[in-house]
């Protein structure tokens, strides 16, 4: 049996195939190219960073896609689906983000790479501060951090694949196969097999792309990528916007709303089964109105009656409360209704969210809905952490820092980021209308919020009457997904290659570097593939930890090392650990406070502002208290020392 | 923006990269507290507002807590980029 989200999917299920493997042949043909270009130039150089000659569009795009990762394009809609328009609040620190993120360092660490002839973040810092020491410190974080980063990609990347092609025929054959094939398999086994598949097809492809075209293919695969990213988003919002008949509709329903509750009931079936009867994961029924509400229960997960069972008990399932004046969103359940279904429920067991249950205008106003704290989804303190983690979160990147390096002059500098400040003014409002809209058109989706992205292109597409449509919109998160994952991919082989390989192997061939640069790029992949064998729930955590490590690792070390003359290898060391150190004690101790992934908040500001604020205490007591930086360095990467001040 | 001499100066770039730091802390400075400042009354008093008020379809907190900001802050963005950036030749490769 299925439900009318899954029908629709149907539909779009071949043409959204054929859009994406012509998406796929082009980030293919761009990778070949890109390993043209690689001969006669000096591998790593290339390879790493493209000969440092990237232009305007190159760089802005490249640096934009990267940005917008599977946080912006599956995570964040998932967000903004599940709080409502508070995700506005959270997101403002973007407004500053171009400029903040690229202008504080952009130019500085440019310059600085040039001088050092560098081409990783350790290099510059191990360079700059002459230590070796605090090159290995920082590419140990960097490939600590990064690699949760990279992790959540791969997830979020297999994750669209799967919604992509759930209703093509050979896919489900081969996902029989895949399950028949790996069930038996200890670890690998307990992973859903359609799930498996389109992690490996996924790893597999980006995997081979980037390692075969190097940065110059990331970048041009990223410039392709930006393009059907903002196509993407700009079809995604004139479609929500004329389906839901303009935001202005979709904001009074949505100030109606109020949460879903979560919890578990009975169901019976009324008639007699010849076979077995499956419901599908998010089967809607329909309950009695109540109190200027109409409830509906949908399933979390498929329930299947086999052997003559006509009862299941504890049946993990959401209950809607529906205003009745929300016609739209009435209008949306009823049509997936099945009349005909033979099965009852009863015995409803839910509990409300923790702030918000029963609360209409929790999804129009701040704090926003929460399930799991009562102070609600974002308390001003927390708000406040947001608008400083977006801007120097970002500025702290080691792989925007890797494209901070790479451009050719500062004209392209000052042109990206205008550039890459329209560009995100025109995709994260749209994101927050589109999804907001979202809540209203297909709503329920609480039950896999991370895969509302997908469902809502294949639902707005198909609605339009093109489902061919949902192939280009699907395209864009996945291709979000993909050019982060390239980027990362890279940044943790550069290191490893360069700041490890090379520095214990200062006399390997380029041949060899070569193949070693190849085999770490496969070798990091498999890595991931093998640690997302079975993800936890929420992306959004895994990238806030990953992105918000590297900041507080990196954000201190870095701005102090490009602009303190007096700034101290050892001091640079302690800022790195105790910056990232902080960051992992506060989602320890949050893991056990709140049972879960997540960091802890204390006064309701958010790990990051903390293991920043110790990270910069701890180099500046240091650098006061050890031994100034010799004097050579200092006129080599700031003129004159007299001039210092 | 301005003409730039044909070598690199590493002080006076450095002296310079400084300066234009600085002003971008000013701006986020300035953009927090417009945004986070108004939200903080505004955004959290939507929740008990009947009828919610609304301006182009949206929450007015997100109008003017957040969309206006966005604008101010491009506006900016486009100034600083063309008329206060400076340009300057970029250091020299050394050899490998």
């Amino acid at each position: 049996m299925m439900e009318a989200g899954f029908i629709l999917s149907s539909s779009a299920g071949s043409a959204a195939l054929v859009s994406f493997a012509v998406y796929m042949l082009f980030v293919f043909i761009l990778a070949g190219l890109a390993n043209r270009e690689q001969s006669g130039r000096p591998f790593l150089n290339e390879y790493f960073l493209g000969s440092r000659n990237l232009g305007m569009w190159a760089f802005a795009f490249t640096y934009a896609a990267t940005s917008a990762s599977g946080g912006s394009f599956m995570g964040f809609p998932s967000l903004i689906y599940t709080h409502g328009w508070v995700m506005a609040l959270w997101v403002a620190g973007y407004i500053v983000v171009p400029l903040v993120a690229i202008g504080l360092i952009a130019k500085r660490l440019n310059q600085v790479a040039r001088k050092s002839g560098s081409i990783t973040v350790p290099e510059i810092l191990r360079k700059r501060l002459g230590s070796d020491t605090v090159g290995t410190v920082a590419t140990v974080l960097l490939m600590f951090f990064q690699f949760f980063f990279l992790l959540a990609q791969f997830k979020a990347g297999a994750k669209i694949m799967t919604t992509l092609l759930e209703d093509v025929s050979v896919y489900q054959t081969v996902v029989v196969l895949v399950d028949r094939f790996t069930s038996p398999i200890p670890w690998v086994g307990a992973a859903d097999a359609d799930y498996l598949l389109c992690l490996l097809v996924f790893a597999v492809s980006v995997v081979a792309y980037t390692a075969w075209g190097g940065f110059r293919a990331v970048v041009w695969t990223d410039m392709m990528q930006g393009v059907i990213m903002g196509l993407g988003v700009v079809i995604l919002l004139g479609l929500a916007l004329s389906q839901v008949g303009g935001v202005g509709n979709a904001t009074t329903e949505l100030s109606r709303q109020v949460p879903p509750r979560d919890g578990n009931a009975t169901l019976t079936v009324s008639a007699e089964l010849k076979e077995s009867l499956i419901l599908a994961k998010g089967t809607w029924f329909e309950l009695p109105e109540k109190a200027q509400r109409q409830p509906f229960v949908r399933l979390k997960e498929s329930i299947e009656f086999s052997d003559g069972r006509k009862v299941i008990k504890n049946a993990p399932i959401i209950l809607v409360r529906t205003a009745i004046e929300n016609t739209i969103e009435l209008r949306s359940i009823r049509a997936q209704i099945d009349d005909n279904l033979m099965v009852s429920i009863s015995d409803i067991n839910v509990v409300g969210y923790e702030y918000g249950d029963d609360k209409p205008g929790v999804y129009v106003s701040a704090p926003g809905p929460k399930s799991s704290s009562g102070l609600g989804f974002l308390p001003i303190m927390l708000a406040v952490s947001f608008f400083c983690f977006w801007p120097f979160a970002g500025a702290a990147q080691p792989s925007y820092m890797a494209r901070q390096m790479a451009f050719k002059d500062i004209p392209t500098l000052r042109h990206s980021i205008i550039f890459v400040a329209v560009y995100f003014s025109l995709i994260y409002f749209p994101l927050i209308v589109i999804f907001t809209c979202g809540r209203v058109l297909i709503p329920g989706w609480e039950i896999d919020a991370d895969r509302i992205m997908p469902e809502m292109a294949t639902f707005l597409t198909s609605n339009a009457g093109a489902p061919w449509l949902a192939g280009l919109l699907v395209a864009a998160p996945f291709a979000a997904v993909m050019s982060s994952v390239d980027s990362f991919l890279l940044l943790v082989s550069g290191s490893v290659v360069r700041d490890v390989y090379q520095r214990k192997n200062p006399n390997a061939s380029e041949a060899k570097m070569k193949k070693v640069t190849y085999w770490t790029t496969i070798g990091i992949g498999a890595l991931a593939v093998v640690a997302m064998l079975n993800p936890p729930q929420f992306l959004q955590d895994l990238i806030v930890f990953g992105s918000g490590g590297l900041g507080a690792s990196f954000l201190m070390p870095v701005i102090l090392t490009l602009y303190w003359p007096r700034l101290t290898s050892h001091a640079a060391i302690a800022g790195m650990l105790s910056g990232g150190g902080a960051m992992a004690a506060f989602y320890l101790i949050g893991y056990f406070v709140n049972g879960k992934f997540s960091g802890y908040e204390l006064w309701s500001l958010h790990p990051f502002i903390w293991s920043v604020v110790v990270s910069g205490l701890v180099m500046v007591i240091i650098t006061r208290n050890t031994k100034p930086p010799q004097k050579r360095l200092l006129e080599k990467y700031f003129g004159k020392t007299e001039n210092l001040g | 923006m301005s003409k730039f001499p044909q070598k690199p100066d590493t002080g006076a770039s450095y002296r310079q990269s400084k300066r234009e730091m600085f002003v971008m802390i000013g701006v986020w400075v300035v953009a927090g507290l417009w945004v986070i400042g108004y939200n903080s009354q505004a955004a959290y008093a939507a929740e008990n507002e009947a009828p919610l008020r609304t301006l182009l379809g949206m929450p007015r907190w997100v109008v003017f807590g957040w969309l206006i900001p966005l604008c101010a802050a491009n506006l900016f963005t486009f100034w600083f980029c063309l008329c206060f950036m400076r340009d300057e030749p970029m250091e020299e490769l050394p050899e490998e």
